[in-house]
Formats: C-alpha cells, structure tokens, sequence
C-alpha cells in the first residue's frame, strides 16, 4: 500500500521529473573564452578572467551552496599547471534529477583537484597567441564532451 | 575464434624505386606512398624518412605508431570501420612486419609531446627505439582546425600502415603463433579446474587528442562490451590519442597488448582466458559511473575469477580505474591493476589521483614525473618547435649545449600502462 502511495505520490518529485523528460539543469563555470563562446547563447554560462585554479576555488563556492558537480574537476593526461584553462559543469541546487555524485562527493573531488595543483609545480605561463589558442581547443573539447554527456 | 598470426621478419627499410619486401628488406618508393596520404584535401605535404635502432635521430611530436598488417585469410580486413569493412575480424590469418613501425608525426597542438630517441638515454626509455621506424611528418592545409588535422593524420597512418602490410600478402611468415579463445560454454567444459579470468582494457576517451576508436566507433559513444582478444591484433581497436606520450597506447601497443599475449600464453595452462571487456574512461562524472557498473556486471555475468585491468593516461582516468577495481571487486571477482605513476619529480607524492583498499594488487609502469637529460642529437624527424612546452617539460627543458630536461612523460610508450615497456618501481 506504502509502495502504491509513493509511486503515484506527487511528491515523488524524482518520478515526476523524469516523465517530464526534463534536462539536467546546469551551469558551465568557465575561464576559457572559446567555451564561453561556444556556449553562450545555448547555455548559462558564468565566465571569469581568473586562473584554472580560481576556477576550482569558484566551483567550491558553489558546491558549498548546493551544486554538484557533472565532470571530472582533474583533465585525463594533462597536469593541472600545464594547462591555463578549466570548465567545470555544476549542477544547479534547485534541480533534482539524478547525478553520479553527491554535493559533498563533489566537495571532496575539488579539494583533490586542488591538491593535484601544490602536488605538480612544474608551471609552465606563456603568452604565446597560438599555444594559447590550443590551449582553449582542448579545453573546449572535454568541455564540449561533458555538455553533450548533459544534455543527452 | 582462432587466429594465426605469420610474423614477417622486417630487418631493413630502404628507399628505393619500386616498393616490396625482399630477403626481408623493406623497400619503399615514397612517390608510391604519397598519393596515399594526400587523397585527403586536408593534407598538403608528407615527408618520409627513415630511423634506424642506434641512429642519432629524434622523432617528435610523435603522433601514432604502427605496425603493418595484411589479412590474408578469414573476415575482414586490417582496421575494420577505419580502413576495411566493419565485419568482425580476429579469426583467419593475418601476416605481421615485425621489427618495424609507421611513425605519424606531425604538430597538432603546440604543446604536444611525443618523443622517440633512436640512440641514448632515451633510447631505454621507448620500446620504438628498437623497430625500425618509417616515419611520415604530415603538412596541413592551411587554417585546418585541429580535430581536422588530428583526424586526417591518423587516417594517413592507417592507410600508409595497411599500403604497406599489402606488399606482405603473398611472403611465406618466418614464424607462426596460434591464438585461439573458446566459447563461454566451450571453456567451461575443456578447463573446468581451471580459473576463469578476463582482461578489461580502459580505452581513453576524453575528447580531441584523447580519443580511441573500436570498429570505427569513437569509443566514448560505447558502453563496455566483450572483445575475443584475437580481434585487437587485426586492429579493431586503433589510437586517436596524441597525449600523454608516456601512458597513451599507441595502435601498436594495441596490435600487440602484451597483457593479451602473456594471457595466451598461459591460457589453458594456468588459467582459462575468458575474454577481453573494454570500457572507456569518459570526463563525465555519470558515465564514469555506468561504465564502471556495466564493467562489474560483465565481470561477474561472465563468472570470471579474477580479472587484469589496465588503464591509458592518468589524471581524471585514474577515477575510472579505481571505480572499475573497487566494483569488480565487490563482485567478488579479484582484480590486478596496471597503471602507472606521477609522484612528482622526488617520487614522493601520492602516485594516483584516486586510490581504494580494494586496490591490492598494483602493477606499475614506472613514474612518470621522473627527469632525465636527453642529448642533442645529430637529426630531428618533425620539429622542437615548441620544446619548452610540450607536456612533462619546463621552462628550463631547452639547455645551453642543446640537451632537453624532461620527464618520462614527453617519451612515447616510456611508462606504458599495459606493461609494454621495461620499467617499474623497487
């Protein structure tokens, strides 16, 4: 009878999202200009000048205020400092469709994100235009990767 | 399914006017090779060269390495979905050209690595320094976006690769190893004492750079599924990866997964082995976790004992590692990891970006943040163009005599995370 009850309870907030066949709600923290770009008008994007760390520091802001991550805070085979760009999807408090981790999973991931920085110091800082540019290319594209994963 | 693999001793490349294989010579005509590459309109230039083992020669920023294959009996062809028709291959006969490689080179991205030394230190480093490498540097067309160059470089490769396991086709093999996997109930009957263990191979799949390919699928796209291991050495698994030099799995590597040869070589003997699970290692959080999930589940509907996992790359992958060992695990079905390490430039750092108590069992390929000194040598095939900033350099990577300061993760194939190449950690 419980069962019954919670299966067509209003309230089963999760169900009803579901029928609705709503997408994850989401926001794309960002310092890379060509994902701001790219997704600016499809997407809510919350773009700063700072440093790919700052972004981090950014995403625990608003994990602390609810947001849960959607991909991975660390690149696949690029060190943190090699790299001066960062785009991070969080999802945003008000939704309640599923995600993978919870928002202290997400707290968590960014503090070990964090610790890859003090672990890799090897920083590399260039003004060079067209390294730069390569730079947001692949940024773009993992971010691009994750996007798709979201609105699937 | 069963398949013979005819090993074509290959023990010298030459130039010459016409192309064939002869008293096991290579000889190639480059005006044969180039209109190979250049069908494709996104490609202007090629220049082939040749790096022999012991050779002062520096190539880099490698992109792909390949070993020329030719099918000449059974389905399908080399690179089913990339080259061939997608039929399942894996079963028949393939000739491989041993003891050499195609090299794609080419500047995708300027902060691209990928070195192979022919002499010196860092010579031990990559097991390509043994094969004799033609190597083919790709010019772009200009403006070409780098998802276009990237693409139309590695398709190149394969084709130069499958152009040149044709002049095989009619050689007798020098030597001839049979690989031969059972059905599930098959196996069961024939080794019923034996373990039953599987191989999951994690295939990068992070987006430009950090791509795989399986049948021509970008391996993103799949969930994890079931591979006769047979299949890979006919090159239904093929490199879309430029980074990260040291831990990438070039299409070699796959062509010849030394985790599946050893595996053979105890099949029936030591245990039964089962089958090849592949999944892929996505930057998304969910498919992080339904791949892991599907993993396990394969794992323990396949009722294996115990399982090998290897990884490619580090960093948000070493995430997925974890979640496949840990799950697995809690399906009672033991597992043994193959990574590798950046534990800093002093080794002391924590070596994985993730880590989990069910994470007993560890095989590692070295740790990639170690410095060494490469000297100059006397020929550079491609460019040092951007060498101070290629991933696992430094501002001070470019010295004043001409030797670079780099760590292991610049050397294509240095810690390989299936175990291809000789180091490890005391």
């Amino acid at each position: 009878m419980l069962y019954t009850f919670m299966w067509h309870s209003p309230f089963n907030f999760r169900n009803c999202y579901l029928f609705r066949g709503g997408r994850v709600k989401y926001r794309i923290l960002t310092n890379n200009p060509m994902v701001a770009e790219e997704f600016n008008l499809t997407h809510e994007v919350a773009y700063s000048d700072i440093s790919a760390k700052e972004i981090l520091g950014r995403a625990s802001e608003g994990i602390s205020n609810g947001e849960i991550l959607l991909n991975h805070p660390l690149y696949g085979s690029l060190k943190p400092n090699e790299t001066p760009y960062r785009s991070l999807l969080l999802r945003k408090k008000e939704d309640i469709s599923f995600t993978a981790i919870t928002n202290e999973e997400s707290a968590a991931l960014i503090v070990k994100a964090l610790g890859a920085y003090e672990k890799f110091t090897d920083k590399k800082e260039t003004t060079d235009t067209k390294l730069l540019k390569d730079y947001q290319v692949v940024d773009l594209s993992l971010t691009a990767s994750a996007v798709a994963a979201a609105d699937r | 399914m069963r398949l013979e693999i005819g090993k074509i001793n290959i023990t010298d490349i030459r130039f010459a006017d016409s192309s064939k294989i002869e008293g096991g010579v290579l000889y190639v005509n480059p005006e044969d090779l180039k209109p190979v590459v250049l069908e494709d309109d996104k490609l202007k230039g090629v220049v082939f060269d040749i790096a022999k083992p012991g050779e002062s020669v520096r190539i880099t920023p490698v992109k792909d390495v390949i070993e020329p294959r030719v099918k000449v009996e059974g389905k399908g062809g080399i690179f089913p979905g990339m080259i061939a028709k997608v039929d399942t291959v894996g079963s028949g006969k393939t000739l491989a050209l041993k003891g050499m490689a195609v090299v794609t080179a080419g500047k995708i991205v300027g902060f691209q690595e990928g070195i192979i030394d022919m002499t010196g230190p860092g010579a031990d480093y990559t097991p390509f320094s043994k094969t004799l490498n033609l190597v083919m540097v790709c010019e772009p067309v200009d403006d070409l976006k780098q998802h276009d160059y990237e693409k139309a470089v590695r398709m190149a490769g394969f084709r130069v690769a499958a152009k040149i396991g044709e002049l095989a086709r009619d050689l007798t093999a020098d030597e001839t190893c049979v690989y031969e996997t059972c059905g599930i109930k098959e196996g069961i009957e024939k080794y019923p004492d034996l373990p039953r263990v599987g191989y999951v191979s994690m295939l990068q799949t992070q987006g430009l750079l950090h791509d795989t390919y399986v049948y021509g699928v970008d391996a993103k796209q799949i969930i994890p599924t079931i591979l006769s291991p047979t299949e890979i050495m006919d090159g239904a698994i093929v490199s879309g990866n430029c980074v990260s030099a040291c831990d990438k799995n070039p299409t070699y590597i796959h062509q010849n997964n030394p985790v599946v040869e050893d595996m053979f070589a105890e099949h029936g003997k030591s245990f039964n082995f089962v089958c090849q699970i592949i999944t892929n290692e996505n930057v998304y959080l969910a498919d992080k976790e339904r791949s892991s999930n599907m993993t396990a589940k394969l794992c323990r509907i396949l009722d294996l004992d115990g399982v090998i996992v290897t990884q490619e790359g580090f960093g948000n992958p070493d995430t997925d590692l974890i979640m496949n060992c840990k799950k697995i695990e809690a399906e009672g079905v033991k597992t043994v990891i193959v990574t590798d390490e950046y534990a800093g430039r002093d080794g002391k750092s924590q070596s994985l970006a993730d880590a989990d108590p069910a994470a007993d069992a560890v095989v590692t390929g070295g740790n990639a943040n170690e410095v060494v000194i490469l000297p100059k040598l006397d020929k550079v095939i491609g460019m040092l163009d951007y060498v101070n900033v290629i991933a696992g350099a430094s501002d001070k990577t470019l010295r004043d005599d001409g030797s670079l300061e780099v760590e292991l993760q610049v050397i294509t194939g240095a810690t390989n995370e299936m175990g291809f190449g000789r180091l490890s950690a005391r």
